[in-house]
């Protein structure tokens, strides 16, 4: 993980990549082309990055604008602390700051989930998201913390820990899910 | 689907001028603004399904990724926190007035006074997700990424630099089959203990309270 690094850039080169794939997606002759040229001559072991081309994308499957407005934050104050498979920010609602967590494991599954929220001796409840399998966990926390996990993808979820009382995090964190899994589905 | 490897940014970029690149017979033309095409970034793989030869796309409600592997290895089970108390996690880093304000299932995060400005640390446990993909992210932003051993459990310890700080960031990851653990330690003013002593240290107790 790492703080801020280059966010905008990121976003850019995002951008670019989907205009790529768009590409690669519609026009089977562009691919080829596009893969030859930048291959080589790396002067480190890019392995991990050529096999998970994913690496740098996955803190954005929700735009910050979405999520602060999701969670009842200005678009201005949301901020990430923390980016990878595993992506954190901290939105600043008028009831009080929020953090958000969103996981994806792309190798785990729901039941593993499952099965970690129950050792944890949390609150589980079964739900359909957007049709897909889905639990909604509470854990025992004064503040109203909530997580969801849905299966898809290997499992992706969010969770929102407010750090006051009385915010709707349940309701968050199923909006998010609905969010997400509307736009890769 | 997987994308085409080995491109440079710079041509990854190149490729983002060219025009045209929605071919009418997609379902949807999108705008090419940069923000737009952020969001076509996650919503692009419904065009893919759109455009595919195969005329039976399947449920537009399973994301994308890669092929999940459905019999992951997983490791062993953590507490919250990987058991580190509030009081541990202040007496191993020196600081005050920390706040543990995202404890969950993932993991959990002490920011001083509960806000970003000022120190982080954090606990994250990933059930299913390749340390290999963590431990490049490392290479590609720090001054250091070496191999550790902790506990007879193998992983990564990677080092961050400040220009006026010296070294005031220490990342270790420990795998567990296909999970795997890291403690993130970032301090913001001095003086500070050594980072990679604090995250060894709470990463050992994070393994001796696995169950």
């Amino acid at each position: 993980m790492s703080r801020s690094f280059g966010r905008r850039a990121l976003a850019g080169l995002i951008a670019a990549v989907s205009v790529l794939t768009l590409l690669t997606g519609c026009t089977k002759t562009v691919e080829g082309t596009a893969a030859k040229s930048g291959s080589g001559d790396v002067p480190r072991n890019d392995d991990s990055a050529k096999q998970y081309p994913n690496l740098l994308k996955e803190c954005e499957v929700l735009t910050e604008d979405i999520l602060a407005k999701t969670v009842g934050a200005d678009p201005l104050d949301i901020q990430s602390t923390f980016v990878g498979a595993v992506c954190r920010w901290q939105a600043a609602n008028p009831a009080g700051l929020i953090d958000i967590t969103r996981f994806w494991y792309e190798q785990g599954s729901l039941d593993n989930e499952k099965k970690v929220a129950q050792s944890l001796q949390y609150q589980i409840e079964n739900r359909t998201i957007a049709g897909v399998p889905s639990i909604v966990m509470k854990p025992n926390d004064p503040n109203g913390a909530c997580g969801v996990a849905s299966d898809a993808g290997g499992v992706v979820g969010w969770w929102v820990n407010p750090q006051t009382p009385g915010i709707d995090a349940c309701g968050m964190v199923v909006k998010l899910m609905e969010l997400t899994l509307a736009t890769s589905s | 689907m997987s994308w085409s490897t080995g491109l440079s940014v710079v041509e990854v970029l190149g490729a983002a001028t060219v025009h045209g690149v929605t071919p009418s017979k997609c379902a949807t033309g999108r705008p090419r603004s940069a923000k737009a095409l952020a969001v076509a970034a996650a919503a692009m793989i419904p065009v893919f399904a759109a455009c595919s030869d195969s005329s039976g796309s399947t449920s537009p409600s399973v994301p994308s990724s890669p092929p999940p592997s459905q019999n992951a290895s997983h490791g062993p089970m953590f507490p919250e926190c990987g058991g580190i108390s509030d009081q541990v996690l202040a007496e191993q880093t020196r600081v005050t007035g920390l706040v543990n304000t995202a404890r969950n299932s993932v993991g959990c995060q002490w920011l001083q006074g509960g806000g970003i400005l000022g120190p982080h640390f954090s606990f994250t446990w990933y059930r299913g997700s390749p340390i290999g993909r963590e431990r490049k992210t490392e290479e590609l932003s720090r001054a250091s990424v070496e191999d550790i051993n902790i506990e007879g459990h193998e992983g990564f310890i990677a080092i961050g630099e400040d220009p006026t700080l010296g070294n005031n960031l220490c990342e270790v990851g420990i795998q567990f089959q296909d999970d795997f653990i890291e403690w993130s330690i970032s301090f913001s003013e001095q003086p500070f203990p050594d980072p990679c002593d604090v995250a060894k240290e709470l990463t050992r107790q994070s393994i001796v309270n696995a169950k």
